[in-house]
C-alpha cells in the first residue's frame, strides 16, 4: 500500500500537534519521543489508503497514533517505567514561568495512569466528546462516562498532592 | 479541583509546534535514509572486498599446488598468505568493528556521530587493506595465468621483476586513492547530515575524533619507539656476537 507523499505532507502539517501530544504522554526522553512520532508517522502513512471518510479525520488519527502509542508501551514495558517522566515535562513546560509547576504536576500525575488511562484524559482533555472517545478506544460510552469520572478524580487528587 | 482547571493547566501547554522544538520531520526522515544508504555502502565495500581476499586467497592455495616443486614460488605463496592473514584479519575486524557501531536501532544522530568518529580514525587502515586486495589478486592471478599457459614460471631478471613491480604498485595505488576519495565523500556527507540536525552532535563529534586522533598519535609514537630501540638492541647483540 502506498502513501501518497503530498497528502501526507498535509496531513501532517495540519495534525501534528496531536502525534506530538500522544506521543509525548507515551514515553519517558526526548529520544523515544521522537522514536514514537516517526513510528505513528509511519503508520498514519502506512494506513492512509484504509481511511474511508466514516469517522472524522483527528478521531481516525488519533486511533492509529494511540493504538501505535499503546502497542509500543507495551512492548517496551520494562526499558520503560511510566513514572520516569519528568525529562518530557523540562521542556513541554517551558516558557511558562509561574504555571510550570501546575504543568509538571499535571504531567506527573498524568504519568502515573495506566496506559488507556492516559489515552482517555488526553483525549478528554482534548475536548473530545464521549462518543468520539469512545469510537477511538473501543469502548462503550458509558464506560468512557464511568471511567472518566474516575480517573479525573484520582488526577485532580494527585495533582493537588503535588502541588502541597 | 474542577473540569475546566484540569483543561486550562493542559491548555497552557505549548501548542502544536512547541513539543518537538525544531525537529522537522522530513528533514529527520531524510537523514534517517542517507545515513542508513552510507552505512550500506561501506559495509558493502568491505564485504566485496573480503569475497576478492577469499578469491585471492584460493588463488594462492591452488599456486602452492600447481608449484609444489618451486621452491621460490612456494615461499612467495607463503608470504602472500601471511600477509593476506593480517590484511583480512584487519578489515575483519573492521568490518565487525563498524556493525557494532552502526546499529540501526540506535537513534540517527548517534549513529552518524558514530560513523564519522570512526570513518575519521580508521579511514587509513580501511583504504590501505582495500588496496592491498589489488596485490592479493594480481600475484597469484599471474601465477596461474603462467602455469595454465607455459606450466612454469621462468627465472625472473632483474627488468621482469621491476615491471610487475610497477605494475603491482599501480593497481595498489589507484585502488587507495579510489577508496580514499569515496571514504573522503562519506565523510563529507555525514559532517553535512550531521549539521542539518541543528543540534551540537557535529561539535561532539569532532571533539571525540580530535581526542581519539590524539590518542592514536601516542600510541604511534609509542610503537615507534619500542620497534626503534629493538632495531637498537638487536644491532648492538648482532655486532657481539660477530665479534
Amino acid at each position: 500500500m502506498k502513501c501518497n507523499i503530498k497528502d501526507f505532507d498535509e496531513l501532517l502539517d495540519q495534525h501534528k500537534g496531536i502525534i506530538h501530544k500522544v506521543s509525548m504522554l507515551y514515553t519517558s526522553n526526548r529520544e523515544d519521543q521522537e522514536d514514537l512520532f516517526q513510528d505513528i508517522c509511519f503508520q498514519i502513512c502506512k494506513s492512509y489508503n484504509s481511511y474511508r471518510n466514516e469517522a472524522k479525520l483527528s478521531t481516525w488519527l488519533y486511533r492509529v497514533a494511540l493504538n501505535t502509542a499503546i502497542t509500543q508501551v507495551r512492548k517496551n514495558k520494562k526499558k520503560t517505567p511510566a513514572e520516569t517522566f519528568y525529562e518530557n515535562i523540562h521542556y513541554a513546560s517551558s516558557g511558562h514561568g509561574k504555571d510550570e509547576g501546575q504543568i509538571q504536576s499535571m504531567f506527573k500525575a498524568i504519568a502515573r495512569l495506566n496506559r488507556v488511562d492516559k489515552a482517555l484524559i488526553l483525549l478528554w482533555l482534548e475536548e473530545k466528546t464521549y462518543d468520539e472517545i469512545a469510537e477511538i478506544l473501543g469502548i462503550s460510552k458509558s464506560n468512557v462516562s464511568v471511567k472518566l469520572v474516575r480517573i479525573k478524580k484520582s488526577l485532580a487528587k494527585m495533582i493537588n498532592g503535588l502541588e502541597q | 479541583m474542577k473540569d475546566e482547571q484540569l483543561k486550562n493547566i493542559w491548555n497552557m501547554m505549548n501548542d502544536k509546534s512547541g513539543t518537538l522544538g525544531s525537529l522537522d520531520l522530513r528533514t529527520e526522515q531524510f537523514i534517517q535514509s542517507s545515513s542508513g544508504s552510507v552505512q550500506e555502502k561501506i559495509r558493502s565495500l568491505l564485504q566485496n572486498d573480503l569475497i576478492l581476499k577469499l578469491i585471492s586467497a584460493i588463488a594462492f592455495l591452488l599456486n602452492v599446488f600447481f608449484y609444489l616443486n618451486t621452491l621460490q614460488i612456494i615461499y612467495v605463496c607463503i608470504a602472500g598468505i601471511l600477509f593476506w592473514t593480517i590484511m583480512t584479519t584487519i578489515e575483519w575486524k573492521t568490518l565487525q568493528g563498524f556493525n557494532k557501531i552502526a546499529d540501526p536501532a540506535d537513534p540517527t544522530r548517534d549513529n552518524l556521530s558514530k560513523m564519522l568518529v570512526f570513518l575519521r580514525r580508521k579511514a587509513n587502515i580501511y583504504e590501505l587493506t582495500i588496496a592491498s586486495s589489488q596485490a592479493l589478486i594480481f600475484i597469484p592471478g599471474l601465477l596461474i595465468y603462467f602455469f595454465l599457459v607455459y606450466g612454469a614460471v621462468k627465472p625472473m631478471t632483474g627488468e621482469s621483476f621491476v615491471v610487475f613491480t610497477i605494475l603491482c604498485l599501480i593497481g595498489t595505488i589507484v585502488s587507495f586513492f579510489r577508496t580514499k576519495s569515496q571514504i573522503e565523500f562519506h565523510i563529507k556527507h555525514l559532517t553535512i547530515c550531521l549539521s542539518d540536525l541543528n543540534d551540537n552532535s557535529l561539535g561532539f563529534a569532532l571533539e571525540t575524533i580530535e581526542r581519539q586522533r590524539k590518542q592514536d598519535h601516542l600510541i604511534k609514537s609509542l610503537v615507534g619507539l619500542v620497534l626503534i630501540l629493538g632495531f637498537l638492541v638487536f644491532i648492538a647483540i648482532y655486532k657481539s656476537i660477530v665479534a
